[in-house]
């Protein structure tokens, strides 16, 4: 089969536009008084016309991509992922600029605008036309750029001040000090943990891998740790703590308690050890015994062997261990907020028990924005830390 | 003793410890009794722990098993000829997806959907989806494409292959995915107390919030402990799948 007879029409493309056309009939925001008004739905063409025709213009621009195959190859289907970013903006400047906000401020003193189901719909249809747009380009360089560009995009827009109206951008003008500390303590949080479980997972892979009798007890351990829902470990660690700190009052007096930081930070390093013990080992397993062999013969010596044949071939999977590892704790974090550690679960924590939904929104923003950085960063780092030529070559 | 002998005998005292704690009061009094000789209040008393697993249980099961079944038809139909353009979009979003904390979607369940038992399980069906969409997908991918020829070669219709084919060869990637799928949910469960969803995360938020470690371990060893049980089952389910050739090729 010779290019498995690719069909004519992109698909893909054409549906994501679909879904996009259809978002933008219903209800974009919720225009509300205050944060716990239910508010009434307000939809782009209700909002302001001309964006209206704008926004629909650039979607039928998307699906003209969908049926052209001529312009989607030569141009990788560029003019789509950029007629989606148009809308992306133009998704989020509404609030401002489209009438929305005068429509609250008409209507209510002081209003506030909230995503509503089309918004999130609009949204989607744009994830699915740029993830499908990037694999049809080989360019690591372009990968990389386009993810950045939306954020760059949400972030020129929040700076100019267009989005100011949104719901959460208000809940966090009203406590910007609190944000920027708790967002610190959810990064150091996180890397504590996950520096910590590097230090010593990758020792502990090595080891599980050196001594075989060492291998099924350990990794029954370390499994079974990520087994543990993560509330339940947060919890277990109360107890042990509370009474360690009782015990020995040096240790109290350096932040030691069953509630706070400590306990947080002891159970994300636990969860994190798995994925990092797990690709170490297997980096150390999948090593082809010929290539040791070769280097032997070259007459290496065991340092050599170990810095120019070993690191190189396993770094890229342990860094792949710790990417996961990363992610993962970024999101336990979160939950670390309910046994009084710092970080951005006190948001949701707290926007969950005043069930106030901006609040929510405010803390869960930042924290998938950090999950998917690290993921990126990570990917980033471990694809330009395989040896060998192989630039554009994946 | 054999190592499999000690983890089965593991298994089972952990198991029976499990039954002890969560049916008989006394041996659970007891046991935290002796742990916190302090503590006056020592048992959860508005709601029974017995309830609280069962609402936990119900949470996990019917989230699971909507998102085992929609997981396996999204997976087996960006794996057919129509919808395979679709295949890297799904495989795309569902990792993009699986980079959002567990904890956040529950969390943005509530704003779209309102508090209690439904919203949660709607949190945890969407995200226990993408780890049975992975596996499947990879698990019919991952099937020798010469097998698949042999099958059509013999004359076995599309419904045929991928019955009698595709799917039994990867039942043991598809059931790992389940696997996940139930431990994540498991765990996610226990936050869905939070938007008052019930279930085992009640007694230790409960005990967070007075200050009572006694509640705190109740839920805690008893969610840890349903999660060990339920992985355990899986590991088993998961071994009846393995091609009893594969050992020796590889």
């Amino acid at each position: 089969m010779i290019d498995r007879e690719r069909s004519v029409v992109d698909k893909v493309t054409l549906s994501g536009a679909l879904v996009g056309g259809g978002g933008l009939f219903l209800p974009v925001f919720i225009v509300k008084e205050h944060r716990l008004d239910a508010g009434f739905p307000v939809s782009f063409a209700g909002m302001s016309l001309p964006l209206f025709f704008l926004a629909l213009a650039f979607v039928v621009a998307i699906a003209i991509v969908g049926v052209l195959p001529g312009l989607r190859r030569r141009s990788r289907n560029l003019p789509a992922v950029l007629a989606a970013l148009c809308l992306f903006a133009l998704l989020w400047a509404g609030t401002g600029i489209g009438g929305a906000a005068e429509l609250a401020e008409y209507e209510f003193e002081r209003g506030r605008v909230s995503p509503s189901s089309g918004f999130w719909i609009v949204l989607l249809a744009i994830l699915i036309i740029v993830t499908h747009s990037m694999k049809q380009s080989t360019s690591v360089w372009l990968r990389g750029c386009v993810p950045l560009a939306f954020v760059a995009t949400l972030i020129a827009l929040f700076v100019v001040g267009v989005i100011d109206d949104v719901a959460f951008v208000r809940e966090y003008y009203t406590r910007e000090d609190r944000f920027v500390r708790e967002l610190t303590a959810h990064i150091g949080i996180a890397a504590g943990a996950v520096g910590a479980a590097v230090a010593v997972g990758v020792p502990t892979g090595i080891l599980a891998y050196r001594i075989r009798s060492l291998e099924r007890p350990l990794f029954a351990v370390v499994n079974g740790v990520q087994t543990i829902p993560s509330l339940a470990l947060f919890g277990l660690m109360i107890a042990p703590l509370a009474l360690i700190s009782q015990r020995f009052p040096i240790l109290r007096e350096l932040g030691v308690r069953g509630v706070g930081n400590t306990p947080a930070l002891l159970a994300l390093f636990l969860y994190a050890l798995l994925p990092i013990v797990r690709n170490t080992y297997t980096s150390l397993a999948v090593m082809d015994p010929a290539v040791i062999h070769a280097g032997t013969g070259m007459g290496m010596t065991r340092r050599q062997l170990m810095w120019q044949v070993e690191v190189p071939i396993s770094l890229p999977i342990i860094l792949a261990g710790v990417r996961v590892s990363m992610v993962q704790t970024i999101g336990n974090t979160t939950v670390a907020a309910l046994i009084g550690a710092g970080g951005l679960g006190n948001f949701v924590f707290q926007g969950l028990g005043q069930a106030a939904p901006d609040l929510i929104v405010m803390g869960v923003i930042p924290i998938v924005i950090l999950a998917l950085l690290a993921d990126r960063v990570f990917q980033l780092i471990s694809e330009w830390a395989v040896p060998g030529p192989k630039r554009g070559a994946v | 003793m054999t190592s499999r002998a000690m983890r089965a005998t593991f298994q089972i005292v952990l198991l029976l410890f499990l039954l002890l704690f969560v049916y008989m009061l006394d041996f659970r009094l007891g046991v935290l009794r002796l742990l916190f000789p302090l503590q006056r209040e020592l048992i959860y008393q508005r709601v029974t722990l017995p309830t609280l697993v069962i609402q936990h249980l119900q949470m996990v099961t019917i989230s699971s098993a909507a998102a085992t079944i929609v997981g396996l038809l999204i997976g087996v139909a960006v794996t057919r000829p129509a919808g395979r353009d679709f295949l890297p979009l799904a495989r795309d979003l569902s990792s993009f997806a699986q980079t959002f904390p567990p904890a956040a979607v529950l969390a943005l369940a509530f704003p779209v959907l309102g508090f209690g038992f439904r919203p949660t399980v709607a949190a945890l069906f969407v995200f226990g989806l993408l780890p049975v969409i992975n596996n499947t997908i990879s698990g019919i991918e991952s099937v020798d494409s010469r097998i698949v020829e042999a099958s059509v070669g013999q004359g076995m219709t599309q419904k045929q292959v991928l019955f009698r084919t595709e799917l039994p060869l990867s039942a043991r990637v598809i059931v790992a995915g389940i696997r996940t799928s139930i431990i994540i949910n498991i765990g996610t469960a226990t936050i869905g107390s939070t938007i008052g969803a019930g279930g085992l995360g009640t007694v230790i938020i409960a005990g967070l919030v007075r200050n009572n470690t006694a509640f705190v371990l109740t839920g805690a060893i008893t969610a840890a402990g349903i999660a060990f049980v339920v992985d355990w089952l899986f590991g088993r389910i998961e071994t009846l799948f393995y091609d009893p050739r594969e050992r020796v090729t590889t």
